[in-house]
């Protein structure tokens, strides 16, 4: 929401929309603790429709309204209608939100030669938000449809989506194997491509003990403490810093992992700093200004599946 | 009660405040027949605004004379039921 000079605050339908949902859900909360506190019966909200007196106003192009002021005229008016829907409803309209799926949003593949922000937010536009909704885009479509309708050129789609499919590296953190090893978990995108991908720690290639496209599990070795680190996949590269605690007594307090419940617990190395923990490890001067992590550079590969 | 407290507030309490307007049911203690409130549906002007962290705040009209100052009325239409409690 923001605020307009000399009037009321400006906000998006879409906003507006999500903030309304809210207050219905606590009216609904307030209805049925009502019926706790002793009543055997209670009023539950079921439907509700909302006529408002809005002006619309387009602050650098997007649409946005704004509640008519006193003395004005010529106000719009919207018309909103609500209905309560159960939990199986809800997910049935809602996009699906799968775990293997890339949800890098698109500022992370794109530049100014690529998807400038007016691409971006054309592509918001029809709903693609992440890296992974648009490469499912890239699948279903022809990318001469995609120009037409939205106006972005072919060779920007085309270079968004080779950037899309190179290697990359999120985040990194120890965790203690079923044997008590050390181990890496490194999370990603694109992290394989038919055969296991090749990990260097400092410059030394390091067993692979599970990967999948999203996540590595490697064995680092034992005198591996901290340094740069390497996944290599089908010619393309993406580099990360990793900083291991030193071994210690499985249990003792200074154990940096968790204890395994799971076959490889979480380390609370990788808890105590949320941050950090969503950062590749790098050495502060070498991270960019936001705190992303930094890409690997690689060479083109096109995507599977995409017709573009 | 909605009607005493003309002043703006969340479209939650105000929706809350409706509802508590409304008796479940009636009865005659004489002769034991009473009527039950199955639902309700009320339809009612509203002035409406965002208050500053962008939740919609609403009010029944609050002026008795049109001074040229009031806002704009909407309207809002709320469908309450019957549901159990415990």
């Amino acid at each position: 929401m923001t605020r307009a000079t000399g009037s009321g605050p400006v906000f998006s339908v879409e906003e507006f929309v999500q903030s309304l949902t809210a207050q219905l859900d606590k009216a609904q909360d307030s209805l049925a603790i009502k019926a706790k506190t002793g009543r055997p019966l209670t009023f539950a909200l079921k439907d509700l429709s909302v006529d408002l007196k809005v002006f619309w106003e387009a602050p650098q192009g997007q649409l946005k309204l704004r509640h008519a002021a006193p003395n004005e005229e010529g106000a719009s008016t919207v018309h909103l209608s609500f209905t309560t829907i159960t939990r199986s409803m809800a997910e049935e309209n809602s996009l699906s939100l799968a775990l293997d799926e890339d949800h890098r949003s698109l500022s992370e593949i794109a530049d100014e030669a690529s998807l400038g922000e007016e691409e971006r937010r054309q592509l918001e536009m029809v709903g693609v938000r992440t890296v992974g909704q648009f490469r499912r885009l890239s699948e279903s479509t022809h990318p001469k449809q995609v120009e037409a309708y939205l106006g972005i050129p072919v060779n920007r789609l085309r270079m968004a989506l080779e950037r899309s499919s190179r290697p990359a590296v999120i985040e990194q953190q120890p965790v203690r194997g079923p044997d008590n090893r050390r181990l890496m978990r490194i999370r990603g995108a694109n992290l394989m491509s038919g055969s296991t991908p090749e990990v260097l720690m400092s410059g030394e290639p390091v067993e692979v003990l599970e990967a999948s496209e999203t996540e590595l599990l490697v064995k680092p070795m034992a005198h591996h403490r901290e340094g740069q680190y390497e996944v290599r996949v089908s010619g393309q590269r993406a580099t990360g810093f990793y900083e291991l605690p030193g071994e210690e007594a499985p249990g003792s307090q200074a154990d940096p992992y968790a204890t395994a419940t799971h076959p490889y617990a979480q380390g609370a190395y990788g808890q105590a700093n949320p941050h950090q923990a969503h950062q590749a490890h790098q050495p502060a001067h070498q991270r960019p200004p936001n705190g992303q992590p930094q890409y690997a550079e690689s060479e083109y590969l096109p995507a599977g599946g995409s017709r573009w | 009660m909605i009607y005493e407290k003309s002043t703006m507030k969340n479209i939650a309490d105000f929706l809350v405040d409706m509802s508590d307007d409304m008796p479940m049911a009636v009865a005659d203690e004489a002769t034991g027949e009473g009527l039950a409130v199955d639902g309700f549906e009320i339809s009612v002007p509203i002035e409406s605004s965002t208050d500053d962290i962008g939740e919609l705040a609403v009010s029944l009209p609050r002026g008795r004379l049109a001074t040229g100052f009031d806002l704009p009325h909407g309207k809002l239409t709320a469908t309450f039921i019957r549901g159990e409690g415990e």
